[in-house]
C-alpha cells in the first residue's frame, strides 16, 4: 500500500497532475487526497480553471485571411515544392 | 494538393499565434512562418512520415525564431527569480474572499483583464521561461514535445513552465493592480 500524500506533497505535484504528466500511480494518490482534502480541491480547481481561462484567452489570435494562400506561393517560388501524393489505391 | 502543403495547412494558424505571441507583431510573425514553411519543404525528406508533423514543423519554427530574435530582444524580466512564490494568484483571491463572492475566481480574475494585459503579464517573464509558457499555452503540446522542439531536456521543460507560471501569476496580479482592475476596495 502507497503512503498518504500530504497537502505540501500535492502542491508540489498538482502542475504536473493538471497538465497530465503525472504517472498513473501518481496520478491517484492526488486524486485521493484531493477527495479528502477541501482546501487542496478547492485549490486545484482554482488552478485548473485558470489554466483553462488563460489558454482560451491566449489562442484568440485571428491568422491573416491569406497566409495558406502566401505560405503556398512562397513554396511555389522556392521551386522545392514536395511530389505529390501517389492516388489513392482502389 | 501536395503532401506537405496538406499538412502544413491545420498547423499554420497556430504556429503565427505563437509567432505573434513572442515576437508582438503580426508582420514579424507571418514572414517567421512563412520562412519556416519554406525551411520545411527544403528539409521535407527529413520527416518521418506518420510521426507527429506539428511538432516536427513547430521545432523548424522556433530555431527560425531563435535565428532571427533571439538576440534582438532586450530582455524583459520585471520579474526577478529569487523569490516566486507558489499558488500566487490563489492565496491573493483568497484573501480578497473572490472564493465567497464568485463560483469561479479564477475566471472571475482572467475576465477582468483584457487579452492585451495577459499579454504584458506574459511579456514580463524572462525570455526562456516566456517562450515555453507560450508554448505551452498557445498549443497543448506535452513536455515531451516542447523539449524536443526546444532541444532542452525535459526537466528544464517541466521547471521553466512550474516556474513560469508561477512568474505569470504574480505578474497578472501586478498588472491587475496597475490598471486599477483589481483595488484595495476589493479586498
Amino acid at each position: 500500500m502507497t503512503e498518504r500524500l500530504t497537502c505540501s506533497d500535492v502542491e508540489a505535484l498538482l502542475d504536473d497532475y493538471l497538465d497530465g504528466e503525472l504517472s498513473v500511480a501518481d496520478t491517484e494518490s492526488v486524486d485521493e487526497h484531493l477527495a479528502l482534502c477541501a482546501s487542496c480541491s478547492e485549490e486545484r480547481s482554482f488552478e485548473e480553471s485558470l489554466l483553462a481561462e488563460l489558454k482560451c484567452r491566449l489562442r484568440e489570435v485571428t491568422p491573416p485571411p491569406d497566409l495558406v494562400t502566401k505560405v503556398d506561393s512562397v513554396i511555389a517560388a522556392s521551386g522545392h515544392r514536395t511530389p505529390e501524393d501517389p492516388p489513392i489505391e482502389p | 494538393m501536395e503532401r506537405l502543403e496538406r499538412l502544413l495547412q491545420p498547423v499554420l494558424g497556430p504556429a503565427y499565434g505563437l509567432c505573434l505571441r513572442l515576437t508582438g507583431n503580426r508582420q514579424d510573425a507571418e514572414d517567421l512562418v512563412q520562412e519556416a514553411a519554406l525551411k520545411a519543404c527544403r528539409g521535407f525528406a527529413s520527416f518521418r512520415p506518420g510521426s507527429n508533423f506539428k511538432a516536427w514543423f513547430f521545432r523548424i519554427l522556433m530555431n527560425a525564431f531563435y535565428e532571427r530574435f533571439r538576440k534582438k530582444r532586450p530582455e524583459g524580466g520585471a520579474i526577478t527569480l529569487e523569490h516566486v512564490p507558489g499558488r500566487y494568484l490563489y492565496n491573493r483571491a483568497t484573501e480578497m474572499g473572490l472564493g465567497r463572492r464568485y463560483r469561479d475566481p479564477a475566471r472571475e480574475l482572467v475576465s477582468r483583464l483584457g487579452t492585451e494585459q495577459i499579454e504584458n503579464a506574459l511579456a514580463r517573464l524572462p525570455e526562456e521561461y516566456r517562450i515555453v509558457c507560450n508554448m505551452y499555452f498557445i498549443e497543448d503540446f506535452s513536455y515531451r514535445e516542447i523539449a524536443d522542439m526546444l532541444n532542452i531536456p525535459i526537466g528544464t521543460v517541466r521547471s521553466r513552465l512550474h516556474r513560469g507560471r508561477k512568474m505569470l501569476q504574480m505578474a497578472l496580479w501586478d498588472v491587475a493592480i496597475e490598471h486599477g482592475i483589481i483595488t484595495l476596495s476589493d479586498e
